[in-house]
């Protein structure tokens, strides 16, 4: 009866490694884990492919000691139906993993992270900001040279802690400057799926230097429920471990026929920078003049790397 | 009767075996997946996702439990441990530094460290420590925090001030009482004849199985909770100060999040909740969380857990309570 358990674990873990060797051979693991994590899938591939070597041999080894190893705690299950559950556990996701071998994040989960979420929150904030205005207004009234004290102090606070941080912020800054200047000096800015997360990170940033820019831009469509029908956006969700960590990232476009473009769908735009409000607040848009629908692809997500020469 | 059970059993494993290797070959030429909905994808890619990055960190976990178990012996372990239980807690805390440990890793060395005599309280200093004390994690939380990088700096201190601060309130609700689960003793009589290294590979594969179930619920809960929870519901939360850094954490605890990517998710939620929300997000999250607790059961008696559970909780959010004040 022991040596069953040890067959079928062995017939598990044999189950895993073949899901990974399928994943890594067809690429599609990057669906699911960034490539900076990958070393970890081959360390786990090897592991778990000689573990189930060991185990399928524990199994058929005819020798009559128990084989198990010398520490206690190891419980074997205790009733039959108990063991079905637990092995249909570890069943289940190497199955699911073959038959859904290649989904990805869809708009779906875009609409429960929300497009620019920072903006929908910084409009309430200001709400919130008007208000201690007004208090303050109310309060000068009052007691004037109270109020200017106060003010006063806050600003020295905030003049302090700015400069502590200033020399990182700094080489930041510099950092971000220089991308800005070679994304300009491009004839046509191209998003690639190298420079998204950066590239779509500065326009954002400094949405009025690219006014007028030419820019080709690639993602899937998304739309939030108040977008008016001429608009989308063209979106693509960051990585930095997997896909549990993804982050969306994009950019909203304005085209005559969105319509004729439906969420998740892949496009490829071309078109020129300009800037609206949402929400209270400037971000770009594009203005497209041409879509190309194109295959998803390969790598459907883009990956956070940690710029550490920036730093150096 | 007991062959035929027996050849029964062998039928259902070589039936796996051969549904395994069909779907490795030839699964491609049907199009299954065609019948789900989009966001039923969605929550298998998160979920298988979570499993598989985790798998890796869980076995190194396990190697270095079973490194402990054959090389590291009881008195080596009571040579170097203070005896006073509270002057043992901060070099626990450096020592948790020191290890470049993740949280899945962190449990099965705990266990086993405890089963070597280390007190249950230094075992805990360890268990919230060490996932977040470690290079790796400061870098990420620097370069994700890159506008406000007193976050990062924030995180580490208060770390490494909390482990101490749970290792010493468990003290004080267990003393030395063993907190792991009642276990099975084998026989013990056959072993001497197996190497340590073939021993070693055993008890991997056993412990890979003991924890792992707890791994794929956790994940999988985990997921549905990443897949249709809308976090768009909490930007008018995000300003209150009492319950910001709460909802943060229970964000945390049922998100599952790797320490090491936790800040890239914390910094998108920037503008959204307060610094010390953020930090109360990104000291819990690695403590303790839904995939944890599940894996600590595993081990662990129920009351032990609970407790943990709740201590690390009043400890984290009255801590940020201080950190917004100061």
């Amino acid at each position: 009866m022991v040596k069953f358990h040890f067959l079928l674990r062995g017939i598990i873990l044999l189950g895993f490694s073949l899901l990974m060797f399928k994943l890594i051979v067809t690429g599609n693991i990057t669906k699911f884990i960034a490539p900076k994590m990958l070393p970890f899938i081959y360390f786990c591939l090897v592991t778990f492919f000689v573990l189930a070597i060991i185990q399928l041999w524990r199994s058929q080894s005819s020798s009559n000691s128990e084989p198990t190893c010398d520490c206690e705690g190891h419980e074997l299950p205790k009733t039959r139906g108990r063991a079905i559950f637990i092995y249909s556990l570890f069943i289940f996701p190497i199955l699911s993993g073959f038959v859904f071998k290649d989904a990805v994040l869809d708009s779906s989960v875009v609409a429960k992270r929300g497009f620019k979420s920072e903006i929908l929150a910084a409009s309430s904030n200001k709400a919130v900001e008007v208000q201690d205005d007004e208090n303050l207004a109310e309060r000068y009234l009052e007691d004037p040279e109270a109020v200017l004290k106060e003010l006063e102090e806050e600003a020295k606070k905030n003049t302090s802690t700015n400069e502590e941080s200033e020399s990182i912020q700094g080489i930041f800054a510099k950092h971000d400057e220089k991308v800005k200047k070679e994304l300009l000096e491009q004839d046509v800015l191209k998003v690639t799926e190298d420079n998204f997360i950066t590239a779509t990170r500065i326009i954002d940033q400094y949405s009025d230097e690219f006014v007028g820019k030419k820019i080709e831009y690639s993602g899937f469509v998304y739309r939030e429920a108040d977008f008016s029908e001429d608009q989308f956006v063209i979106a693509r969700f960051g990585i930095s471990c997997c896909t549990a960590d993804a982050s969306v990232y994009g950019t909203i476009a304005s085209y005559e026929n969105a319509k004729k473009f439906s969420n998740d769908e892949w496009v490829k735009v071309t078109g020129t920078l300009s800037t609206t409000i949402y929400h209270d607040f400037q971000i770009p848009l594009i203005q497209v003049e041409k879509v190309e629908k194109i295959e998803q692809p390969e790598d459907p997500y883009v990956y956070e790397v940690y710029e550490v020469n920036v730093i150096k | 009767m007991e062959r035929i059970h027996n050849i029964r059993n062998q039928a259902v494993a070589y039936l796996l075996l051969a549904i395994f290797l069909f779907s490795f070959f030839f699964i491609d030429f049907f199009q299954f997946d065609e019948y789900f909905p989009g966001h039923i994808k969605s929550v298998h890619v998160i979920f298988l996702s979570i499993v598989l990055e985790a798998i890796p960190f869980i076995l190194l976990g396990v190697f270095i439990s079973s490194f402990i178990q054959i090389f590291v012996s009881e008195k080596t372990i009571q040579k170097f441990l203070p005896k006073n239980p509270f002057a043992a807690l901060f070099p626990a805390a450096i020592l948790g530094a020191i290890f470049p440990v993740c949280e899945c890793a962190i449990v099965p060395i705990v266990r086993r460290l405890i089963k070597k005599g280390v007190p249950l309280h230094i075992g805990v200093v360890f268990l919230v420590g060490a996932p977040i004390l470690n290079p790796v994690v400061f870098a990420s939380t620097y370069y994700a925090f890159q506008s406000n990088v007193e976050v990062a700096f924030a995180r580490m201190g208060l770390a490494f001030i909390l482990s101490i601060v749970m290792g010493f309130v468990i003290y004080l609700f267990f003393e030395n009482r063993s907190q792991l689960k009642e276990e099975y003793h084998h026989h013990h009589h056959h072993h001497h004849h197996q190497n340590k290294f073939m021993s070693m590979l055993h008890h991997a594969s056993d412990e890979f199985f003991d924890m792992g179930k707890y791994l794929i619920i956790g994940a999988f809960v985990a997921s549905l909770f990443q897949a249709y929870l809308d976090r768009t519901l909490l930007i008018n939360i995000g300003n209150d100060e009492w319950l910001g850094p709460a909802v943060m954490m229970a964000f945390a605890y049922v998100l599952s999040l790797c320490s090491e990517a936790d800040a890239f998710v914390a910094s998108s939620f920037a503008n959204l909740f307060s610094t010390s929300s953020l930090l109360a997000f990104l000291v819990y999250g690695p403590m303790i969380d839904l995939k944890n607790t599940i894996m600590l059961f595993a081990y662990f008696k129920k009351k032990f857990v609970l407790t943990f559970l709740i201590v690390v909780t009043v400890v984290v959010y009255f801590s940020i309570l201080i950190y917004q004040g100061i």
